[in-house]
């Protein structure tokens, strides 16, 4: 009998797709309004502004990264903490958003059989951030439209899966 | 009765001051520690009524301060709610063996951790009400 079928591309865009507005919707009170999605995200890739990452490790293998501009970043870490954010109040937002994101796909990963474990999430800043994985499979990408700002909420996953 | 004393162990500021504005209408003391060895040291000290335990942070994670906690004579009946982004089957019945009262899956609403906890504080005080009959 054959197994369970892989999860492709498509899968992973669904799946940040669904998880990626309710953690904004829910934590932050914003709403995130899916772009289009991009299969097989082209390698290496920019991001700038603050960026939350978290390695998967196991039958699953890979990073999962969300990109902030510095302005919405802000913009975010105000809708939660009210007030003036610091640079560390806005890394710790971001980072915990990452994971709650990254938290839900290896949920959907793991109950279909790739079980695999998160990293601590790490945050970087920088003008120009490259992001890039060797043997990735899976190579997703979609920018979301967040309320109340003019820019995008980028996340990407780059993966590969164990046979 | 005096009020409730909740320990919320996160290493996030962010779930810290969501959790600090839930409560904040609520006559309940809240307690803060920032990873699993900090949240042993104010359990121990404070004896509150439910922990509110992460399980991803450094230093110490939830799960191996879980562990110290149900094997610690004085402190293993303090009622604990992991908070976690991973609901995957695996993952909720891994920490359900290990005696958690309840979970919570990220992300949340502060109702949803209101009634949780605020169950288990009532449940407790009935129970001790029942006692000093």
């Amino acid at each position: 009998m054959p197994g369970p079928e892989k999860p492709g591309n498509s899968l992973f865009i669904e799946t940040i797709n669904r998880y990626v507005p309710e953690v904004m919707q829910t934590m932050v009170g914003l709403t995130a309004t899916p772009g289009q999605g991009i299969e097989n995200y082209p390698q290496p890739s920019k991001l700038q502004g603050v960026t939350g990452s978290i390695r998967l490790s196991g039958k699953v293998n890979g990073m999962v990264y969300t990109a902030y501009s510095e302005s919405l970043s802000k913009h975010v870490a105000k809708k939660i903490l009210g007030g003036n954010a610091g640079d560390q109040d806005i890394s710790d937002v971001v980072a915990e958003l990452t994971n709650m994101i990254t938290g839900n796909l290896k949920s959907r990963l793991c109950d279909m059989g790739y079980n695999c474990s998160l990293s601590i999430p790490s945050v970087m800043r920088g003008e120009e951030i490259t992001v890039s994985a060797k043997n990735a499979t899976i190579c997703v990408g979609n920018d979301y439209a967040i309320e109340g700002s003019s820019d995008s909420l980028r996340v990407l996953v780059f993966a590969s899966l164990e046979n | 009765m005096s009020s409730p004393k909740i320990l919320s162990v996160d290493d996030s500021r962010m779930i810290q001051a969501i959790i600090k504005k839930a409560f904040a209408d609520y006559d309940v003391q809240m307690l803060f520690a920032n990873n699993g060895a900090e949240g042993l040291d104010v359990a121990a000290k404070e004896m509150p009524d439910v922990i509110l335990l992460d399980i991803t942070m450094p230093v110490m994670d939830g799960v191996e301060c879980l562990g110290k906690l149900k094997a610690d004579p004085s402190l293993k009946d303090i009622p604990v709610v992991m908070l976690t982004a991973e609901m995957g089957k695996e993952n909720v019945l891994r920490i359900v063996k290990m005696g958690v009262r309840d979970y919570i899956v990220k992300p949340f609403t502060e109702a949803n951790v209101i009634e949780r906890v605020y169950r288990i504080v009532t449940l407790k005080q009935k129970a001790a009400a029942a006692r000093a009959r």
